[in-house]
């Protein structure tokens, strides 16, 4: 069929294809339709738990306007009873007056009672009571003011105080107020503000507040309806599940005041040595780095700043940190010419003795001989470089290394501190250590950039004492290579016996080799005759 | 364009199920169907006249074509001949039609250019501003369907004219079929 064709079709027929394509539509619609129930199912889900929490708000609501209902009610009748001695059928009547303004006048039934037992604890009377809540509803509309402010000057108008009556009902004449008569002066309020609280209640606002009182009072029934379950769930908390759980308390005490302290202990000791260990271990990387130093003196410079990054990496995962720390300790002694071990040495014994874990403190100067000393069931090796040495002895008072001014590193183990004391001494440990450290890498690096100077080399502002070290050292070692004598592999001749100095070797490729085999053979050659002749170029051979 | 047509149910399982029973059955019932299409296709090739519809539309291609004229071919001439020639008749299912699943049985086609324009022009913009509109498209418009009624010209045409006779005759040719098929089963039953 060519494209565009008008295609007038005089037969039509059901065949396979057209069921095929009416079921694919069929099983489209299919899933549409599932996706529509499930999407209605989500949405009645979501609606049905919109619905349950609805629930529980009015459950909540009703079962507290319910008791607060209940307060009320129980305060009125006890007033009603003890003023006026009514019986439970005048109460009643009471109840249903009160219903009956609630609905006439929308006034919440909550302000109504209290209003009511007022006046009749005033009136000794119930009749006289609502007459006067009458006045008092009026008034109140009138006036704007709420129904308890009415309530209170209609009170202080029957004892011929009419001055908040006054204020709430102008009309009130001053010739009744002198004249002091009570009854003159309710007819003229009653006059000014007759039929005031039904037309209030006629207006929008009260209208709706009307609704919300009927909600109220519909929320009220309901909870009526639930306080016997409420109550019911009380009874069986206070007879039932204190009881138990006051008499497992009292039986169990002692056992949860041992538990709770031994915890507290526990989680004290515990968290002072977590923090003893990485904090230590980052405010004294330089001493990390120090190691790298050492290393990169007999290495070429370039390597330094990987093999730096290496260990710091290393730092932060070191378990066995007091032995790596003093390993550190050692070579930031070697690094900056044996200045900074004290601080290194210090710093351990002070830190881990601070949190009561190390039980070590640098202790006096002498020869170190490396070896492990033992103390509180944990060896620390012995410092040996540079005069400054880790004692096993934890001297009570350790005054400081002399290279530290004498600065007090607290080493006390005192297992009694609490744990605020552990965590200030540790502190000031870290302070101390960690300015002492950085003045004695300060001068270190004077005296550094002094000797690279001679060295011809302006050293930057950037540059550290161990960068600078390592600079020293590398040219040190270029010096030497320098001044040696030279191998010239593939020359005629037998090769120069030089010097006891260092030699270098000059591979002339171009003349002798021929293929990268034979200039390999003529290298071993030559280190094979420069060893056999006790040569120096070992010790440089990279 | 006809709003309803004959929907036959079963065509081609009667056909299937006749033929191994009956192979003349099935071609009585083709030669049914192939001779109104074929009467339709002659009722439209009769439609189209030798002289162009109007006296400006030419008889051939042009040579010039606008490139904003059928996506740059231009106004197709009006080669009766060729027009005649692309009128044909089919009974190739093609598509479904979707809204009742069916297929076809039997249509006319009406695939030139030329043929296709005569039938339809006017078509959608039947009672639209295109139709009122006083360029010349609307004029074009407007003289076609003076002259040659409303869209659906030829093969629509005589499909809506004969659509009473050809359903009725293809019916009875089905029924037929059917009662064929029902016979010889009858007969294989006992």
């Amino acid at each position: 069929m060519a494209v565009g064709a008008v295609v007038a079709r005089i037969l039509t027929q059901y065949s396979d294809k057209g069921s095929k394509a009416a079921q694919k539509d069929i099983a489209k619609l299919g899933k549409n339709i599932d996706g529509f129930s499930k999407k209605a199912t989500r949405a009645f889900g979501l609606a049905a738990a919109a619905s349950a929490a609805l629930a529980v708000k009015i459950g909540k609501d009703a079962v507290q306007a319910a008791i607060s209902d209940q307060k009320s009610q129980a305060l009125l009748a006890n007033t009603l009873r003890n003023t006026t001695g009514a019986t439970e059928g005048a109460i009643a009547g009471v109840e249903n007056y009160v219903t009956s303004l609630q609905k006439q006048f929308s006034v919440v039934d909550d302000e109504l009672r209290p209003a009511m037992a007022r006046l009749v604890g005033v009136t000794g009377s119930i009749t006289a009571a609502q007459t006067l809540m009458d006045t008092a509803l009026n008034v109140s509309a009138k006036s704007g003011a709420d129904l308890a402010t009415s309530v209170g000057a209609i009170i202080k108008a029957t004892t011929g105080q009419f001055k908040a009556l006054k204020t709430l009902v102008p009309e009130l004449s001053n010739t009744t107020i002198k004249s002091k008569n009570v009854a003159k002066a309710f007819e003229e309020v009653n006059k000014a503000s007759a039929g005031a609280a039904a037309t209030r209640a006629n207006t929008l606002e009260y209208r709706l507040k009307g609704i919300n009182i009927a909600y109220g009072e519909i929320l009220e029934t309901l909870g009526y309806a639930l306080l016997p379950v409420i109550e019911k769930f009380a009874t069986a908390i206070t007879t039932k599940i204190l009881p138990a759980f006051e008499a497992w308390i009292t039986l169990n005490k002692d056992k949860l005041a041992t538990s709770f302290q031994t915890a507290v202990d526990f989680g004290s000791k515990l968290l002072a040595v977590a923090f003893a260990l990485s904090q230590w271990a980052s405010d004294h990387k330089i001493l990390f780095e120090g190691l790298a130093v050492l290393i990169a003196g007999m290495w070429a410079v370039g390597k330094i700043a990987a093999f730096v990054t290496a260990i710091k990496t290393v730092t932060t995962a070191m378990a066995g940190l007091r032995t790596t720390a003093l390993g550190a300790a050692v070579a930031s002694a070697f690094a900056t010419g044996g200045i900074s071990a004290a601080a290194g040495g210090v710093a351990v014994a002070g830190i881990l003795a601070a949190v009561g874990v190390g039980l070590a403190a640098p202790g006096t100067t002498s020869g170190g001989s490396g070896k492990s000393g033992k103390s509180g069931g944990n060896p620390l090796p012995k410092l040996g470089a540079s005069g400054a040495v880790v004692s096993a002895a934890t001297p009570k008072n350790y005054t400081g290394h002399p290279s530290m001014g004498g600065s007090k590193i607290p080493t006390v183990i005192n297992t009694g501190k609490t744990l605020e004391q552990v965590l200030a001494d540790l502190a000031k440990t870290m302070n101390t250590t960690t300015t002492t450290t950085k003045a004695l890498l300060t001068a270190k690096q004077k005296e550094l950039n002094l000797k690279l100077k001679e060295l011809g080399i302006t050293t930057t502002a950037q540059q550290d004492a161990i960068t600078q070290f390592a600079i020293i050292k590398n040219l040190e070692k270029q010096a030497k290579l320098s001044g040696s004598s030279t191998i010239a592999i593939g020359a005629s001749g037998s090769l120069p016996y030089g010097n006891s100095g260092s030699t270098t070797i000059n591979v002339n490729a171009g003349s002798i080799v021929g293929s990268k085999e034979a200039l390999i053979d003529a290298v071993r050659d030559g280190l094979g005759q420069l060893r056999s002749r006790g040569s120096l170029f070992e010790s440089y051979a990279v | 364009m006809p709003d309803e047509v004959i929907v036959l149910t079963g065509i081609k399982e009667t056909l299937d199920a006749l033929k191994s029973f009956d192979k003349d059955a099935v071609k009585r019932f083709n030669k049914v169907i192939n001779t109104e299409l074929s009467g339709t296709q002659r009722d439209a090739k009769a439609l189209i006249s030798e002289e162009p519809p109007m006296s400006g539309w030419s008889k051939s291609d042009a040579l010039k074509p606008r490139k904003t004229t059928r996506g740059g071919a231009g106004w197709p001439g009006w080669n009766a001949g060729e027009i005649r020639s692309k009128i044909t008749k089919t009974k190739a299912q093609g598509k479904v039609r979707k809204g009742d699943y069916t297929t076809s049985a039997g249509a006319l086609l009406n695939k030139s250019a030329a043929g296709a324009i005569f039938e339809v022009a006017g078509r959608v913009a039947s009672g639209t501003k295109a139709m009122t509109a006083q360029s010349s498209s609307g004029q074009f418009l407007r003289t076609l369907s003076n002259r040659f009624g409303k869209a659906s010209r030829v093969v629509w045409r005589v499909v809506d004219k004969d659509k009473a006779k050809i359903e009725a005759n293809v019916k009875r040719a089905l029924n037929d079929a059917e009662a064929e098929l029902q016979k010889h089963l009858n007969r294989e039953r006992a």
